[in-house]
């Protein structure tokens, strides 16, 4: 939304400051929230003037944790800059999820809980343009952001997301905002018996039921749905449908489970899948008689995955789980890797998990 | 909130929230409704869907609990109970078919990719858990590929029909699904099983059935556990049809041959047309394409012990374009089922795909207009038909064939003097091209004039001899008929499939 068409207190009096009292010692009062469980800012486009000054203050009225940096770059800084904040790893917490980045990063709050607020009192740049702002908490980036608009003539700002804005209010877009989502249709480029998965955060992947494997994974915006639907009365459905992000390799380049050897040709069988609320499902099928359960999840070391496996403790022998390393990071719970394979000791079959990442 | 009628009633709505929110419902009464054609004493009702609901019907079944749960084309099962709905389960792969078991309340659906038993583990009302019970057959994603059903009998084995691939390029916009096209049909068979009829055993087998199907929307069972499909005017079908089902049996479209073993390593386009003409088994009802039906679906059988009227063990089909609901009455000849349509009420609000009667013998009516242009006010809904239990409908109750012609059974008493009159029957028949091409006109078209016109007793049955000729449909239009007290027929024209003559008539 446009902050000088908003009717809430605040932003009358911001419009009265306008219209009234142009002095430019007079601070610029803005006040943002978010909307709650939506990943987005209540505030998505707002002006201030050349080198005004500006009292900007951040309400956390969601129910987690958000920041909120105001950035300087061109479009696509916003993941950028987020991305880098992830990749801080242990240490983002104590950073509060701002990089390095002192040119790029012109003002920021630290990390908010629920509940808490920050005014940041800052100088707004003297040359006019857009400056984007962002939430960098893990995964917040793709929906959560807006633009700061210096200009000297605010009644010329235009609501310049208006693609973005039509893609969140596309009634055809899945958004996992409190959950993940499963969502069972043909995917462009994916297998037929397609299950696509959509985790909170931007994380999302697809699951062959027929191979019993996760054929790619892409981070971003979860699935427009209108090819599957169709969009209105005349279209028949059935089609294929988007994945909106970028796609990232799974490492699963073939089914990755061998029981008894590593050139034994796995016989698989979907056997279905569970959901668990908040948690990413459990997928169940069988290799050579073998029943597994497998829980993909966001990796926390990059953009990636991880694979949680559990097999039947009974088995006596070892299996070998082979996963593409080439361009990515792995790192597993247990077991020795030879090349792709890891071999993984009948001990410790009930439970392992591998992650499959790469840095942004 | 959907209709102006129901905004009379001022219905209020709590707003769906969450997916699991839970909305309330209610019916509006649609009396004399002009738009919906329909015999006297049958009222025609629409169902309130949730709001932003999007409710493609694809599959439609009762609990034990009396609920109802709807499936959609969007992926979704819906469950009505006491006039409140709450979403049982998403993100599916277009549903087109459920099965709940009346005692012990399982549900299993039928997917695109699968046979799944919908499991709500922990209680609360939506299925956390998905069992795959069976997911044998092909699927590309070639949008035509549907999976329709399912019924089940009473061994526990389920059956459904798997719809060819579209696959001619010129429709399909890609070369990729043109497999199995024989002498240049439009549907093929991109990968195994498409065209079939299956059986899915207790223990998860799948076991192919019957070959020969096109697009095979609907699926349906009588009390003797006999089943029955529809299938879509098309390329090797001249026009819609109802079919029975037996295991083995080739319904007509040759493409699903590819998986048949006897055709194996076999050229299909090298076997001529007229081969497999006489291995089909022809179709037990032809829908007239045009006059009554282009797309039929789910063919459901009123044994609702006169719930519903004069019509009792009458099969009700809908159609998807059309949107009309009709009838069909079934007569066994010579082994074989054959028998006569009539149209029901026409149009109803948007086409129609499915059908299932509560227990209290009231017609639920699935539909979704989406895709082929339907006739209607809607794209999706829910429509319910029940009989006032009291008004007898002027209507041909059904055309039963003699040995030498056809008998036309009423509802209810007719003009005598009417009835005496051959000039108050056209008759006329045709035949239907059995041909690749896509559909066929109503060839040869011949006039016939009835003889030995005999009216029963009650004045309710005329019968009269004309020249029979199997392998065609005769029509009998009966426009200026009227019923002893001065009632007009509310559908005066009735088809009758033949195949099979009358050897001997014990009645």
């Amino acid at each position: 939304m446009i902050l000088n068409i908003c009717n809430k207190p605040s932003i009358w009096h911001l419009l009265l400051l306008l219209l009234f009292s142009p002095s430019p010692a007079q601070a610029l009062s803005i006040e943002m929230a978010t909307q709650p469980g939506k990943l987005k800012y209540d505030v998505e486009v707002f002006s201030v003037r050349p080198s005004e000054q500006v009292r900007l203050t951040f309400v956390n009225n969601d129910e987690m944790q958000h920041n909120l940096l105001i950035l300087q770059g061109k479009e696509g800084i916003t993941l950028k800059v987020a991305q880098m904040a992830w990749a801080l790893g242990p240490g983002a917490v104590e950073k509060e999820f701002v990089p390095d980045m002192d040119e790029t990063v012109l003002a920021h709050t630290r990390v908010l809980n629920p509940g808490e607020k920050q005014t940041l009192s800052f100088q707004a740049p003297e040359s006019e343009g857009k400056y984007p702002y962002v939430c960098t908490l893990p995964g917040h980036a793709f929906s959560m952001k807006g633009i700061m608009v210096v200009t000297s003539d605010p009644s010329s700002v235009t609501d310049v997301q208006e693609e973005e804005k039509k893609l969140s209010n596309d009634a055809f877009v899945l958004k996992p905002h409190h959950k993940p989502l499963v969502k069972r249709a043909f995917v462009r480029d994916g297998p037929p018996r397609a299950i696509s998965v959509g985790i909170p955060g931007g994380i999302n992947f697809c699951f062959d039921a027929e191979s019993c494997m996760v054929t790619f994974g892409w981070f971003g915006p979860f699935l427009d749905i209108g090819p599957d639907w169709g969009r209105n009365a005349g279209q028949r459905g059935g089609g294929s449908v988007n994945v909106l992000g970028e796609r990232f390799q799974s490492g699963q380049t073939m089914f990755p489970i061998r029981v008894g050897g590593k050139y034994i040709t796995p016989q698989v069988s979907f056997k279905g899948y569970q959901l668990r609320g908040k948690e990413t499902p459990v997928f169940e099928f069988t290799v050579n008689g073998a029943w597994v359960k497998e829980t993909v999840s966001a990796s926390e070391k990059g953009i990636g995955l991880t694979y949680s496996f559990e097999m039947d403790p009974g088995l006596v022998t070892p299996i070998f789980v082979y996963l593409d390393r080439s361009n990515a990071e792995v790192e597993a719970s247990h077991g020795k890797w030879d090349g792709n394979w890891l071999k993984i000791e009948p001990e410790n079959i009930a439970s392992f998990s591998i992650s499959h990442y790469r840095q942004p | 909130m959907r209709s102006k009628i129901s905004m009379n009633l001022k219905l209020t709505f709590s707003r769906l929230s969450t997916v699991l929110a839970i909305v309330c419902s209610n019916y509006f009464l649609e009396t004399s409704n002009a738009a919906a054609h329909a015999p006297a004493g049958y009222i025609v009702e629409t169902l309130e869907i949730p709001e932003g609901v999007t409710l493609g019907v694809g599959g439609l079944a009762f609990a034990p609990d009396d609920a109802l749960f709807v499936t959609s084309r969007e992926g979704q099962v819906w469950r009505l109970k006491d006039d409140e709905w709450s979403l049982f389960a998403d993100g599916l792969h277009e549903v087109l078919g459920i099965y709940i078991d009346p005692v012990t309340a399982e549900v299993w659906v039928m997917q695109r990719p699968e046979l799944t038993k919908l499991i709500d583990e922990d209680g609360d009302g939506s299925a956390d858990v998905f069992r795959t019970v069976n997911a044998d057959w092909g699927l590309t994603d070639n949008y035509h590929e549907y999976a329709f059903g399912i019924v089940r009998d009473s061994g526990g084995n389920f059956y459904g029909t798997l719809n060819t691939s579209l696959s001619w390029k010129g429709w399909a916009g890609s070369s990729k699904w043109d497999v199995g096209r024989v002498h240049d049909g439009k549907m093929g068979r991109a990968t195994k099983y498409r065209g079939w009829s299956f059986q899915i055993t207790p223990d998860g087998r799948f076991v192919p059935w019957s070959s020969g199907m096109r697009s095979p929307a609907g699926i349906g069972m009588n009390r003797h556990e006999e089943i029955f499909y529809t299938d879509n005017q098309g390329d090797w079908n001249g026009s819609s049809t109802l079919q029975h089902v037996v295991k083995g049996r080739f319904h007509g479209h040759p493409s699903s041959l590819m998986d048949h073993p006897d055709f194996q390593g076999k050229d299909l386009n090298a076997i001529p047309v007229e081969t497999y003409d006489e291995l089909r088994t022809p179709p037990a009802v032809f829908f007239i394409h045009g006059d009554l039906a282009n797309s039929p679906g789910e063919p459901v059988f009123n044994e609702t012990g006169g719930q519903f009227g004069p019509f009792e063990d009458q099969v009700f089909v809908g159609d998807q374009s059309r949107s009309n609901l009709m009838r069909i009455y079934l007569e066994k000849v010579q082994g074989e089922y054959q028998g006569a349509i009539f149209n029901f009420i026409d149009p109803m609000q948007t086409g129609i795909v499915r059908n299932q009667f509560d227990k209290n013998g009231v017609l639920y009516v699935g539909q979704t207009g989406r895709g082929w242009r339907s006739v209607g006010s809607e794209i999706f809904g829910l429509q319910t038909v029940r009989w006032d239990r009291r008004t007898t409908p002027v209507e041909m109750h059904s055309i039963r064939l003699t040995t030498t012609g056809f008998e036309i059974r009423f509802t209810q008493p007719m003009d005598e003097t009417l009835l005496r009159d051959v000039n108050q029957f056209s008759i006329q028949h045709w035949k239907y091209l059995y041909r690749p091409e896509y559909g066929s006109p109503k060839a040869d078209k011949t006039k016939v004039t009835p003889a030995n016109v005999k009216v029963s007793h009650d004045g309710m049955r005329v019968r009269f001899d004309v020249p029979l000729l199997t392998g065609r449909v005769y029509e009998f239009k009966a426009l200026g008929m009227k019923s002893k007290s001065g009632g007009d027929l509310t559908n005066p024209i009735g088809w009758y499939t033949l195949n099979h003559l009358r050897l001997n008539d014990t009645r």
